[in-house]
């Protein structure tokens, strides 16, 4: 069992110690908020398809149009305004000891990541991505899966670049 | 036997531990067709029960030569344990000492019935990571883990020198009376959920029945006789039998007989009415400590102590996480075995309080769909609609902003405390260096508030302190980051 010894904090002024919240993070590829865009339409696709069928075969249902409209409008909406102001948020910063990432639309995330936490890290290729030539990386650490780091929309030279360089902090430890 | 330098089988009891495991487990492939055989019994009885003695004897059989294939035997020069079985598709399995994390017997039912103990091995590493000797008898199991424990103690002590806690935990064991008093105080709320579900189907069930089999007017000939009042009195009394019954039975075969040693290597957990486990906690395996105690537990001074752990070793897709937890633990051993697995904890210098809101979103998720039945459900009158709103909103407000009150992240040199709760007050304690990784969650309208929630993942499971203030949890973050990465403590 580690003691409280190994790592108690020699008494340092909070302020002096380097800000998460400082950092100036990273923003994606420009090309990545297409692929979002293609992701929206098609999360927005199938609902307005199911509305537009539903129109035209369902008979007798005064409300569909005024009620249903409207709504099938503002999730639409919100999908798209989710994902443009969203990709303006997300970002990544890798600083010399773990690595940050910042993303959501209505819940903002900030995750970091001590690089001495990471177990494996892999390099990933959607097919949206690959036709702009991007790709993600993703860290594994011990701890639940829902909160391991993903990050996508990278350049796929880039991506490569960060996990060999985080490959080679996880290994010199 | 001495030794176990040459192949050893296991106990000739072993044939008909195998044989049983082998039918439960066969038994649950072929459920199905055991049934259409079943109910075709009838039309030829002869044949089918000489098909099921048949079965039986082949299964007998093959779990015979299991036996006989399955051997054990330590090589002491090259510090192995060498597991051989398989009738046809022949294992044999090599463990170096140094990588055995534990040594633990257990006792099945059908164990118990034949006097034999199984022995497993936990190993470091890959998915695949315990070797089980199925059967073996209580000197050979306890010869067997008390000479390969040698070899892990020896290692886990050099391992560790560093912190071993010096003082004796005394065998804590936990008395009947304590089993009872833990099952009649503990889990209501779950077990009542479990209750109301149940009464529910049953409900729909009758109600169906009712729907074919009785007019309306008997219906209201029932309804006459019956005093709704009463009905639902007898129903609510039925209910808490009914729970206290559930619990009691549950955590008395459960937990019966819990005991707890100190051992070199952690502590050691005996416990089990029909099934004795036998479960070893080693400090630095275990990621965070929940201490749960009730207003009843309070009274009668006991408490439940819970552990999750950091299961095998960096698997591929992290580790396995596992909770362990153990009810009717006098407070004062409680406090002994806290101390044991995390030695002295330092007092908070720092308090952080969650914000109101907290209390009016957790309210809001618990109203919202009742409050929509009451307000949607034609059959109520407008009174009753009133007056059930407001009574819940008021009763489920009043719990949640009293909640808010305990709700707090205590912070202490290198330790967070989290308490939380009402009626069941728990204290998570999480050592700081368990931390994977560490996340901020903003609500874009709480930007101006100054508000966000913080969770922290370790091996064993999430850790999360919800609408703090935002500037002091990121202050701490920073310094929490700055530990774990100027001096890289270990998490496992």
């Amino acid at each position: 069992m580690d003691s409280i010894d190994d790592f108690s904090n020699k008494q340092l002024l909070t302020n002096e110690l380097p800000d998460f919240e400082a950092v100036e993070l990273q923003v994606l590829h420009p090309d990545y908020l297409k692929v979002m865009l293609i992701y929206a339409a098609i999360a927005t696709f199938i609902p307005a398809a199911a509305f537009v069928a539903a129109i035209f075969l369902v008979e007798d249902a005064p409300l569909l149009l005024p009620i249903g409209l409207p709504i099938l409008l503002i999730y639409m909406l919100f999908v798209f305004a989710g994902v443009i102001i969203g990709f303006k948020r997300r970002g990544y910063a890798i600083r010399e000891h773990d690595i940050v990432y910042r993303s959501g639309f209505l819940s903002i995330k900030t995750t970091i990541i001590p690089f001495n936490r990471v177990q494996h890290i892999a390099l990933h290729e959607a097919l949206f991505p690959r036709m702009f030539k991007l790709a993600g990386i993703q860290l594994y650490t011990a701890g639940d899966e829902s909160n391991d780091l993903s990050i996508d929309g990278l350049p796929k030279d880039i991506a490569l670049r960060i996990k060999d360089l985080l490959a080679s902090k996880i290994q010199g430890q | 036997m001495a030794d176990f330098e040459t192949p050893q089988r296991q106990s000739i009891a072993g044939i008909l531990v195998l044989f049983v495991f082998s039918l439960t487990n066969n038994i649950r492939h072929f459920a199905t067709l055991l049934l259409v055989v079943f109910l075709r019994m009838r039309e030829q009885p002869l044949y089918i029960l000489l098909a099921i003695l048949g079965l039986a004897v082949a299964f007998l059989v093959f779990a015979a030569l299991k036996y006989w294939f399955f051997t054990f035997e330590l090589n002491i020069q090259e510090r192995n344990l060498l597991v051989k079985d398989g009738i046809i598709n022949k294992t044999r399995t090599v463990i170096q000492f140094e990588n055995i994390q534990q040594v633990s017997l257990n006792q099945s039912f059908i164990h118990k019935l034949t006097a034999v103990y199984e022995v497993i091995i936990d190993t470091a590493g890959s998915a695949d990571a315990e070797v089980k000797i199925k059967a073996v008898s209580k000197e050979v199991a306890e010869k067997l883990k008390e000479t390969l424990t040698q070899y892990v103690s020896a290692k886990a002590l050099a391992e560790t020198s560093t912190s071993e806690p010096e003082q004796q935990l005394a065998i804590v064991k936990v008395s009947v009376s304590s089993l009872v008093k833990a099952s009649l105080t503990s889990n209501y709320f779950k077990t009542l959920a479990l209750i109301i579900a149940f009464f529910f189907s049953i409900y729909e069930t009758i109600e169906q029945a009712n729907i074919e089999a009785i007019s309306e007017e008997e219906v209201d000939a029932l309804s006459k006789t019956f005093n709704y009042g009463m009905l639902l009195g007898v129903l609510l009394l039925v209910a808490l039998f009914l729970l206290l019954v559930i619990n009691f039975i549950r955590v008395f075969v459960r937990y019966f007989g819990l005991q707890i040693k100190q051992q070199e290597t952690g502590l050691e957990f005996t416990y089990g009415l029909l099934s004795t486990r036998n479960t070893n906690i080693r400090p630095n395996k275990v990621q965070q400590l929940t201490i749960e105690q009730n207003i009843l537990q309070r009274k009668l001074g006991i408490a439940v102590i819970k552990f999750t752990q950091a299961g095998g070793l960096l698997g591929k897709n992290g580790a396995v996480k596992s909770a362990l937890d153990f009810p009717g633990i006098g407070s004062e051993e409680v406090q002994s075995i806290r101390k044991f697995i995390l030695g002295d904890l330092p007092k908070a210098h720092t308090v952080l309080r969650s914000n109101w809101r907290k209390a009016v979103f957790s309210s809001f998720l618990v109203l919202i769909v009742p409050i929509l039945a009451l307000v949607f459900i034609p059959e109520i009158d407008t009174i009753n609609r009133v007056i059930g709103v407001s009574v819940l909103m008021t009763v489920v407000l009043a719990w949640n902003f009293a909640a808010l009150k305990n709700y707090r992240l205590e912070i202490a040199d290198g330790y967070l405390y989290l308490h939380a709760g009402l009626w069941d007050k728990t204290v998570t304690v999480l050592p700081i260096h368990k931390m994977q990784s560490v996340n901020l969650v903003q609500l874009a309208w709480h930007k101006n508030l100054d508000l966000a929630s913080l969770t922290i993942e370790t091996a064993g499971g999430s850790f999360t302190f919800k609408l703090g203030n935002k500037s002091e949890l990121s202050k701490f973050v920073n310094q929490w980051l700055f530990n774990i990465e100027s001096s890289n403590p270990k998490w496992n």
